[in-house]
Parts: structure tokens; sequence; C-alpha cells
């Protein structure tokens, strides 16, 4: 994200606080990726749009203590969508659920820039399943929504050392077991 | 997910009526914890305001208690003496 969109949401942010009706700007440029994004970790659509709408809501009431430290606002969006779907696996005491689309497994061996067969890619879906959450944690926020380790570390409420070294573990198990090779920084 | 079964679940007028709602049930409890904290340190100042007035009454009545004595000629201790609560 460029610094003058940076400071374009920042000015919407700052007439938000004044008036709320700005912040639909920021609602539906949001939307599409936040609802996705918990989707993901929930699979249940009743579920995510309530959960959607409720991390829209915690954002546009608590848009006064918004302070810009440097990240772009979806971070902040990400880090309160994070938070309400671990408040409702704990409110539900269920584990934590991830749903990898295969598509998203495709990008995933694209990267690495290996012919991929619908053999691969149900062995590594497989794989996935077994994977701990806190490693799929950080592979969807770096590789499906693009985030960098700052922006994973602060969503996640982790160190920025943290975010990689998860992410290098992550992907150096891929490697052992399927000999594809991502670089971990992109 | 599709982008239209995404956009099914799209309505930032809800959202803004919830967020409305929400407000005024913030204001709502605020007034009520400010009505709460009135209604608390009124019934303070009445209970201690009684309690003080019941203490000064006390204490007059405890100042209000007289002892009469007589002593007769014989120097004998009195016979008899009186108490008396005045209100």
């Amino acid at each position: 994200m460029s610094e003058e969109e940076l400071r374009r949401e920042y000015a919407i942010l700052e007439r938000s606080r004044r008036d709320p009706r700005a912040f639909g700007e920021l609602y539906e440029k949001y939307f599409d990726r936040i609802f996705s994004f918990i989707y993901r970790q929930t699979d249940d659509e009743d579920v995510t749009a309530d959960l959607c709408s409720q991390t829209f809501l915690n954002a546009l009431r608590n848009i006064g203590r918004y302070e810009f430290r440097g990240y772009p606002f979806s971070a902040w969006l990400y880090k309160i969508a994070t938070n309400e779907v671990n408040k409702h696996y704990r409110k539900q005491k269920t584990e934590k659920v991830f749903s990898i689309e295969e598509v998203r497994i495709r990008e995933l061996i694209d990267q690495a820039n290996v012919e991929w067969d619908e053999e691969l890619i149900a062995r590594l879906m497989n794989y996935l399943k077994d994977l701990p959450t806190e490693m799929l944690e950080v592979l969807e926020l770096r590789f499906y929504e693009d985030k960098d380790f700052r922006e994973i570390a602060f969503i996640l409420d982790i160190t920025e050392s943290g975010a990689k070294m998860r992410t290098y573990r992550a992907l150096d198990r891929l490697r052992r077991s399927f000999n594809l090779r991502i670089k971990y920084d992109g | 997910m599709s982008e239209g079964h995404i956009a099914r679940h799209r309505n930032y007028g809800l959202l803004m009526k919830r967020h409305h709602r929400d407000l005024r049930i913030r204001r709502l409890a605020i007034v009520l914890i400010y009505l709460l904290l009135i209604i608390a340190i009124t019934v303070l100042f009445l209970v201690v305001k009684k309690e003080e007035q019941h203490r000064k009454l006390q204490q007059k009545n405890e100042r209000a208690e007289v002892t009469t004595s007589w002593v007769s000629d014989q120097d004998l201790p009195p016979s008899q003496f009186t108490i008396m609560h005045l209100s």
C-alpha cells in the first residue's frame, strides 16, 4: 500500500470520527476481504456474517481510539476479526477450523514454481490439515492475504521475529515433505 | 465463496442502525449509572445525617440526666434520689 493510499485512508478515518457515515467507504473496500478471512476460519456462512458484522461494528465503535502506527487500516480490521474469531471459538469451546480452498493451494504451489497435478494438491491438502493452527494462521496471512511480517505480528499480537519464525518453520516442513521451495519472505 | 454470496451479507445501512442502537444503549447506561450514583450518594448522606441527629439526641439525653441528692442535717446519705429526664 502506497503512502498516498495510507494518507487517504487516514483522512477517511478522521472524517469517520466526526461522522460515522464516512466509514462506509472503508466498509465497502474491506468487507469482502474480511468476510473471506473469517469464513476460512469458521467454514460457516451465518457465523461468518455475524462475526464480520461485529468486526466492523467494533471498528466503528472504537474508531476514536485508533492510532496510526504505520500499518494500513486493514491490519487493524484483521486484528479485530482475529479477536472476534478467537472469542467465538472460546465461547463455543470447539477446535478452530481452517477451510483450505484448492485454488489457494494452487497459488501456493505456483509460488514455488513447481508443476502441479491433482494428486499433489490432494496430498498437500491432507498435509495442511495436520499443520498446527498457529502455522496455518501465518501462512494464510503471508501468502493468501499478502501481509508483511510487521503486519502479521501486529494482527496476531506476536513479535515480528516470531511471525518470521513460524512462517519459516511451516515452509520448511513443506520443503522437507514435498520438496516445495517457497521463498518465505515472498 | 463467490463474490455474490459475500455481497448478500454486505449491508452498511444495517451496520449503521446497529451502531446507533449501541450508542443509544451506551448513553442510557451512562445516564443510569450516574442516576444510581446520585441515589447512592443521597441515601448515604441521609443515613449519615440521621445517624448524626440520633447521636446528638443521645448526647442531649445524657447531659439532661440530673441526679439530685439531699443531705440531711444528720449527715446521713440521701434517702432518695431522683433522675429527671428532660426532653
